[in-house]
């Protein structure tokens, strides 16, 4: 499991900054698939979660919070004062979260599925054979 | 099974990924928003960076030009021709202000419901109807057939430069938070901008106003109240003034104005009223360090970005330093090394409505004499978000739009009134500020001013020779007495008339005065000898107090002028308070109310931001204006109140007119039984309120408000003191938007100046309202006017 979300970390942190943010579920679903196990949504969550929680520290203390702060107070207006900075890092890393967990998830099961599939045909092909004799 | 399991998660997983990619309903999409791809978080901004002062620009000539940023990021460029200059102008507004400049370009193209949907329609349309697009259409064609072409063409390429550099990750957060991108940049953005500008300080008129009060009051009861020239005013050209030309005659007219029906309209909003601004300049003779003085402090809404931009623009041929309106190029209030110059708002009503004669067997057409004339149609198409799309066919006649017909505003069916307003002639106001920017003597100015036609301004002028000047320049057309203050009727309109202006040597202007300054604050700029008919909605306070205070002021200092921009002598209050204070009855009162009035009898009449006795005052004046005018308020009838300055004057001469009256009561009221009646209403409503909202930051509620309405991005109840009719014109909306004072030393200009906002339009800046503290306490910034880019770049060394 470390080493998927290692995997999906790297990957995720080197395509930040070049493409949209749903890459990162590509990108989990694809670690998903090669190395797949039970473990996959927790490994899909945690690589891209850190990931950008990474990230969004970087440009929130860089800033000394200011954007952060400011954007809280547009989402506290309409949503309510529970609504802050730490809230809205949160809900950010939560959303990359999800998205790797899921994606990698999907590609696990999509492994599987394949795998299945394959024996199905193979068991089939022996059960013929066994008939002719 | 597994097969099972893995469509259903692929799917639950498509399905997130949709959601959240996708804007729903109006809020933007989360993914991307929330995202530190593409989202808000790059918007951030690192300490480190605000140390990168220099940056050099690659012109499409091939030449580099740099652009080094002082210690308020203030642009300072120097290059090595107009081409360069301008281009680096725009990429440079660019970079701190694009979706500012961009957002007001849509406002002024009637397309906000493309961006924030239905609830912008109305103003949309609104827009399109006064005729503000077509017109800077035409006015493109003007900028292409002169040598400014060569300007603005640079300058959209600037801009466009930046655009095209801009990654999503990198766009302003506005565009983020509304889901939208920035188009490209055009000559055609820029000439909507002025005529935007153009509307918002000649947009508001009270032709319909006037046209309904002068038929339900009757000829004299119409001047009591809305005197055309108010008694013991202090006009812009002095009273001595000789005017040393004959005028011109107005051309003949068919018929006698005004219409005498009942017009009446709905508006999708209207415009504050404290847009104006001051400015003044003071001659050697007068100043302690034998230098000219010049200020100038303009009143718009206060809004974030900053409507102002400051910065320096330099070629071996000229230097100049002021604030631009981002999106047009070069400076429009400013100084260079020779001159200096400000504008305030002329208020000359060059925007005249006409009653359209429907024919009513064709409703294509309309009556001129008699002939029919067929409309001109234009259809307006509005995209808007979320909404399907909306048409408007809007109707022209030979004078301008039709605004207000049955599909908008008119309740009746039949009743069309058509626009005929100077901003809709093509123009190039912003080749007036291109050549002032390299001015250097009088004549130079007022060549300038040739290519300035609406709205009017008065432009303020100084230079190192010790020459001072203000100009009312505009076009205006000769006018008959009432035209164009009522609505008139279209069809016997003479369009010869169309373009027969006053001669521009004949506007209002003086030079060296005897009097050694000259000055305006949107009042009247001549008494009743200047030889043409004008009328206008004028300013009754802020420049008496001004020109008072400049004629007792000896040996004046730069200081003595801060404190005047900064004045919060509240001039009505101290004509009209005593008289007030007079008609109660103090025996008959309660504890509270002997408070209040004990507190306002030894007021000193400056509505200083921490005391309270503005706010009492306000309530109780508001109290009287709207008892003494109680029969304008008619329900479904388009009036307005006489000014402040003439409810004061009839309180003072004339306490038993008639129209003091009351009128849902039997008794009969005179103005000092509305006074104390106000009064009393007053100390009731004071009752209701907590304490602290009655101190005057609080109650007044100044604020730097977001251009669209974004809170978080806004600042309320700014601790500035003053008041619309106060020098420090600091309204709730509006206010001071730039104060500059430029002192013209034979060696060197000395400048100061201050605005309320800063120079980054990036609500995640340190600096994004920096100056708003010190502006709110009536403090300023040297302006660093480098002589040569080695002066900058030492500079910038010194204090990075």
């Amino acid at each position: 499991m470390i080493i998927n979300i290692s995997i999906i970390l790297i990957l995720t942190a080197l395509s930040v900054p070049y493409t949209p943010w749903y890459i990162a579920a590509v990108i989990a679903l694809a670690v998903g698939f090669i190395r797949p196990g039970k473990m996959s949504f927790v490994s899909g969550m945690l690589g891209v979660g850190l990931a950008w929680l990474g990230y969004i520290l970087y440009f929130h203390f860089r800033n000394d919070g200011i954007i952060t702060q400011k954007i809280a107070s547009i989402f506290s207006e309409s949503l309510g004062n529970w609504v802050n900075a730490p809230i809205l890092i949160l809900v950010s890393v939560i959303i990359g979260s999800v998205a790797g967990g899921l994606g990698s998830m999907s590609g696990s099961l999509l492994y599987a599925a394949f795998k299945s599939n394959t024996n199905k045909v193979k068991r089939n092909k022996r059960t013929y054979k066994l008939k002719i004799q | 099974m597994n097969k099972l399991l893995a469509i259903g998660s692929s799917f639950l997983t498509l399905l997130f990924l949709y959601f959240l990619n996708n804007p729903i309903g109006t809020s933007p999409a989360f993914g991307t928003l929330l995202s530190p791809n593409q989202g808000f978080w790059n918007n951030s901004v690192s300490k480190k960076s605000l140390e990168k002062r220099v940056e050099f620009v690659e012109t499409p000539s091939g030449n580099t030009v740099s652009v080094y940023y002082d210690e308020r990021l203030v642009p300072h460029i120097f290059a090595q021709n107009e081409e360069d200059l301008y281009f680096v102008q725009g990429y440079v507004v660019a970079k701190d202000r694009l979706w500012q400049m961009e957002f007001m370009s849509m406002a002024a193209a009637g397309r906000l419901s493309e961006i924030v949907g239905e609830k912008a329609l109305a103003i949309d349309r609104y827009h399109r109807r006064i005729g503000m697009a077509k017109a800077a259409e035409e006015s493109v064609k003007i900028f292409e057939s002169d040598s400014y072409s060569k300007v603005v063409y640079a300058f959209t390429d600037g801009v466009n430069h930046y655009i095209n550099k801009l990654k999503p990750s990198i766009l302003p957060v506005e565009y983020k938070l509304l889901g939208y991108r920035p188009e490209a940049w055009s000559p055609y953005k820029s000439a909507l901008l002025m005529k935007f500008m153009a509307n918002d300080l000649t947009g508001n008129d009270y032709d319909v106003e006037f046209t309904n009060a002068l038929n339900m009051l009757g000829r004299e009861m119409f001047d009591v109240l809305y005197p055309l020239f108010p008694e013991h005013q202090d006009p812009i050209i002095p009273v001595e003034h000789n005017w040393n030309f004959t005028a011109k005659q107005p051309k003949e007219i068919l018929n006698n104005l005004p219409i005498e029906e009942e017009i009446s309209h709905s508006h999708p909003y209207r415009k504050p009223k404290n847009i104006g601004s001051n400015n003044w300049a003071i001659s050697a003779q007068r100043t302690a360090n034998g230098a000219p003085i010049l200020c100038s402090d303009p009143h718009l809404n206060l809004r974030f970005p900053a409507i102002w931009y400051e910065m320096q623009l330099s070629t071996p041929e000229f230097n100049t330093y002021g604030v631009t309106i981002p999106g047009s190029p070069g400076i429009v209030i400013g100084f260079n090394e020779n001159i200096a110059w400000g504008v305030t708002n002329g208020a000359w009503d060059v925007r005249d409505w006409y009653k359209v004669d429907l024919n009513i067997n064709d409703k294509n057409s309309y009556k001129v004499g008699d002939e029919f004339y067929p409309f001109e149609k234009r259809v307006e198409t509005f995209k808007v978000k979320n909404g399907p799309e909306v048409v408007d066919t809007v109707l022209w006649t030979f004078l301008g739009p039709v605004v207000y017909d049955k599909n908008f505003g008119s309740k009746d069916d039949e009743k069309m009134l058509s626009l005929h307003w100077e901003a809709l002639n093509p123009s190039n106001e912003a080749k007036t500020f291109y050549l002032l920017n390299k001015a250097e003597n009088h004549k130079d100015y007022l060549d300038a001013l040739e290519y300035f036609s609406c709205p009017s301004q008065n432009f303020v002028y100084a230079d190192r020779n010790n020459n001072i000047a203000i100009k009312e320049r505009g076009n205006f057309i000769i006018q008959y007495p009432d035209e164009g203050r009522f609505v008139g009727q279209l069809s016997t309109f003479n369009q010869e008339r169309m373009f027969d202006y006053i001669p521009s040597s004949h506007n209002p202007y003086v030079l060296n005065p005897s009097r050694g300054f000259v000055s305006s604050a949107n009042q009247h700029p001549t008494d009743q000898n200047y030889p043409y008919y004008y009328n206008g909605i004028y300013e009754y306070y802020r420049n008496r107090r001004i020109n008072d205070q400049l004629r007792s002021m000896d040996k004046v200092t730069i200081e003595d002028m801060m404190k005047l921009q900064n004045d919060n002598y509240y001039l009505l209050a101290a004509e009209i308070l005593p008289y007030m204070l007079g008609q109660i009855n103090m025996t008959a009162l309660s504890s509270k109310a002997k408070a209040v009035m004990q507190l306002l009898s030894k007021w000193d009449y400056f509505a200083n931001h921490n005391q309270k006795e503005p706010a009492y005052f306000q309530m109780w004046w508001d109290n009287v204006m709207k008892l003494t005018w109680d029969e304008l308020k008619v329900e479904g009838k388009t009036l307005i109140n006489p000014e402040e300055y003439t409810t004061a004057q009839l309180i003072l001469t004339k306490p038993d007119f008639a129209l003091f009256d009351v009128k849902s009561t039997k008794a009969v009221e005179t103005a000092n039984s509305i006074i104390s009646q106000a009064f009393d209403q007053m100390i009731e409503e004071v009752q209701g309120k907590q304490e602290d909202d009655l101190i005057w930051q609080n109650f007044k509620n100044s604020g730097v408000r977001h251009l669209a309405q974004i809170k978080a991005f806004s600042m309320e109840k700014v601790p500035v003191g003053g008041h619309g009719n106060c020098v420090n014109a600091a309204g709730t909306e509006a206010g001071p938007s730039w104060r500059m004072i430029v002192e013209l030393g034979k060696d060197e200009v000395k400048a100061y100046g201050v605005y309320p906002g800063g120079q980054s339009g990036n609500p995640a800046h340190p600096y994004y309202n920096q100056f708003v503290e010190n502006w709110a306490k009536g403090e300023y910034y040297i302006l660093n006017f480098f002589k040569s880019e080695d002066l900058a770049k030492k500079h910038i060394n010194q204090t990075n």
